[in-house]
């Protein structure tokens, strides 16, 4: 039993060694990334969606998967005619080559949004992890490119996610989790606590 | 729809009582029902909440919840200690794989 129990605590403290990571934060808070989604983009196949973000990334050429960006940057994303397009030719240009090109570049339709990579901060104890911001494609011609914040999908550390639709496109949802169940976390642990200590009490004293 | 705290305590509760149950076929079913019941109301809002806020370990999680419903195991259905400790172990492993499961396919 001893060798066995010795065994266990030694696994556990090898399986639990995980990185630490480090940001600067106050103490007890934590920061929410956010991440997008272009979801109908393969809507447009003659298109090319690239994100610009100021300071960062220079550019990034957008698929279906989720994507963020530096937590201090403010991004936005782009379409350009994929006939008009050679990543080739953008990979080439340095950092201000790549900011002029963003400027003044009349073929890049910029859409409507400024994208930040952070929902928030929020107290250590508070279960949301990060959230997910589902864009779609509303209007793309040669007039511009319009982009809807469809919904928000907020991801818990317990694995659940629960999803909120934009009612205003410039109010982003509040997490529905904000706090902790008090019942659940206290309150049912208490009780059976005390019901078990009773049981062995009255085992005890039969 | 069930709430999450809800759903979770009632998979557990039964996984855990089934697992037993299987083991302890001489204990009446809402006897190893009722105990899994309990020893679970203590340790699954407990255990979540260390791990949502202080113990970021799925592994070191459970560990800490099989040492701890091993000798509730022990005193409320009366086995030998390494009997409740091998069926902490199992019953834990089968609810932990089960929610994981669960909760990928989610």
């Amino acid at each position: 039993m001893g060798n066995l129990l010795v065994m266990v605590l030694v696994l556990v403290f090898v399986l639990s060694l995980t990185p630490v990571y480090g940001d600067v934060l106050e103490p007890g808070q934590k920061t929410v990334p956010i991440y997008y989604v272009l979801e109908n983009m393969n809507q447009y196949p003659g298109y090319v969606f690239l994100l610009h973000g100021d300071p960062s990334p220079d550019f990034m050429i957008l698929n279906s998967s989720p994507f963020t960006f530096y937590k201090f940057s403010v991004a936005s994303i782009y379409a350009v005619d994929k006939s008009q397009f050679n990543p080739e030719e953008l990979m080439a240009l340095n950092t201000t080559q790549v900011e002029g090109f963003f400027q003044n570049n009349t073929r890049l339709l910029r859409s409507n949004h400024q994208l930040r990579s952070i929902y928030g901060t929020v107290k250590d104890t508070n279960p949301l992890d990060n959230a997910t911001i589902m864009l779609k494609v509303v209007a793309l011609d040669e007039d511009g490119l319009e982009i809807r914040k469809d919904r928000i999908i907020f991801g818990y550390h317990d694995g659940q996610s629960l999803s909120r639709s934009f009612v205003e496109q410039n109010s982003t949802p509040a997490s529905p989790r904000d706090d902790d169940n008090l019942y659940w976390y206290y309150l049912l642990p208490i009780l059976a606590a005390l019901a078990i200590l009773l049981i062995l009490l009255y085992r005890w004293y039969r | 729809m069930i709430p999450f705290f809800l759903g979770s305590w009632l998979l557990t509760v039964t996984l855990e009582a089934v697992v037993l149950g299987l083991a302890l076929k001489s204990k009446p079913a809402w006897q190893v029902l009722f105990y899994s019941a309990l020893v679970n109301s203590l340790t699954l809002p407990l255990a979540q909440y260390l791990y949502l806020h202080y113990l970021d370990n799925l592994v070191l999680m459970e560990a800490v919840v099989v040492l701890v419903e091993a000798p509730l195991i022990y005193l409320l259905l009366g086995v030998e200690t390494r009997w409740a400790l091998t069926l902490s172990v199992l019953a834990n492993l089968v609810s932990a794989l089960v929610g994981l499961l669960l909760l990928t396919h989610h």
